[in-house]
Order: structure tokens, then C-alpha cells, then sequence
């Protein structure tokens, strides 16, 4: 691939999202921008954190959202590839694709399911990403996402998160490569 | 104004410094993780 390509991967917490950002952004040789990692580092400022917690359900997430697609508009824009790594709902999704039209790049979203709610619940009673000032979200809360869980529908490919992640990034590398 | 900018500083300094195991930081992410929670909620 020779143009930058403004890739995203959502799903809910605990789906596998990092593991396969991180993967193939080693072969895009690309930077992984997670939305955890960016508001965390807004959360140590209270009265950013305040202010913003204050916001709408979408206006909060959006916080986020506008620096991890500002930086990856510098990124493409010197024809890097960037990873977004997050909890994208349709209108992200939605926003992500016009970044990438305005930047004249490539995007390309990828979904990680997880059908399976006890492997689910494994996954996120096991996991632990060390983010400096960010908790992990508990089973419980992940569990009264995944029933309002409303997958975004603008999007390039699904991966199934019980799949093996070596599995995965090869079906996600021939998408990217034969599209 | 600069004593604004200070005191977020110093906020800012105290979650990743010295005193990160204390009670202050256990009840912050308690907090933050409210804040998440709420805001997962559609």
C-alpha cells in the first residue's frame, strides 16, 4: 500500500480491539491512537475532566474522539497510516470516514465481535491494560453495555473476537491489501 | 489565572507521582469509573 490509510477498530470493551490495532499497525508501520489512552490523560486535569463529565453521553466520548482524528490528520497528512483504537458508535464511525475523505486517505473500519457472553466475561474479568489513571470497566458494566450495544453498520469488516488473533489480523491484512 | 494553571498541575501530578497508591487516587478512579459507566449508557 502506498497511501496512508486511516484504519479503525471498535467494539465493545473487551472485544480484542487493542490486540488487533496493535498487530496490524506493526505492518501499516503505524501509530495506535486508543481513545482510553487519550482521556485518561484529559482526566487528570479536574476541571477538564469535570467540565466534561457534564457533557452529553456522545459530546463526552467526542472529546476523545477530536484529538485522536485531529492527530491522525497530522499523521496521514505526512502519509502515515494511523490505528484508532476505541469505542466507536455509528457517529464516530460516521466522523472517521469524513476525516479520512477531508485528508484525502484511505479509512477502513473493522468490527470485533464477541457473541459468546461467558467468553466475554473471561475476557474482561482477565484483563488489564496498566493505562496510567484509568480504570478497567468490570464485567457488570461491560455487561449493561453489551445489551444496549448497538454495532455501528458502515463498516468494511467484521472479526470474530474467539477467533485467534494470528487469524484475525491475516483476515484483516488480506482485506486491507485486496481492497 | 496562573494560579488556576498551578493548581491543575499540581492535580495533574499527583495520580502518577510518589503518592499514586494512596486512598486520594483509589477514590479518583472509583469516580472516573462512574463517570465511564454513566456515559456507556445510551
Amino acid at each position: 500500500m502506498t497511501n496512508p490509510t486511516l484504519l479503525l477498530i471498535t467494539g465493545l470493551p473487551g472485544s480484542g480491539k487493542t490486540s488487533i490495532a496493535e498487530g496490524i499497525a506493526k505492518d501499516l508501520q503505524a501509530a495506535v491512537i486508543g481513545h482510553d489512552w487519550v482521556m485518561a490523560g484529559l482526566r487528570v486535569f479536574p476541571t477538564v475532566w469535570n467540565t466534561m463529565s457534564e457533557l452529553e453521553h456522545l459530546a463526552f466520548r467526542s472529546v476523545g474522539w477530536s484529538v485522536m482524528w485531529n492527530i491522525a490528520i497530522a499523521q496521514v497528512r505526512e502519509g502515515r497510516s494511523v490505528v484508532l483504537d476505541g469505542v466507536a458508535r455509528a457517529p464516530e464511525v460516521q466522523r472517521t470516514r469524513d476525516v479520512a475523505d477531508e485528508a484525502e486517505c484511505r479509512s477502513f473500519v473493522a468490527l470485533c465481535s464477541i457473541a459468546d457472553a461467558r467468553a466475554h466475561r473471561e475476557r474482561v474479568i482477565g484483563r488489564d491494560r496498566n493505562i496510567p489513571n484509568w480504570p478497567e470497566l468490570t464485567w457488570e458494566d461491560v455487561e449493561r453495555s453489551r445489551s444496549g450495544w448497538e454495532p455501528p453498520t458502515d463498516i468494511d469488516l467484521i472479526l470474530n473476537a474467539l477467533d485467534p488473533v494470528k487469524d484475525n489480523l491475516a483476515k484483516l491484512r488480506r482485506a486491507l491489501y485486496e481492497e | 489565572m496562573a494560579i488556576v494553571i498551578r493548581r491543575d498541575l499540581g492535580d495533574t501530578s499527583m495520580p502518577t507521582g510518589p503518592r499514586s497508591s494512596s486512598r486520594a487516587r483509589i477514590d479518583g478512579l472509583d469516580e472516573v469509573a462512574r463517570v465511564i459507566r454513566y456515559h456507556q449508557d445510551e
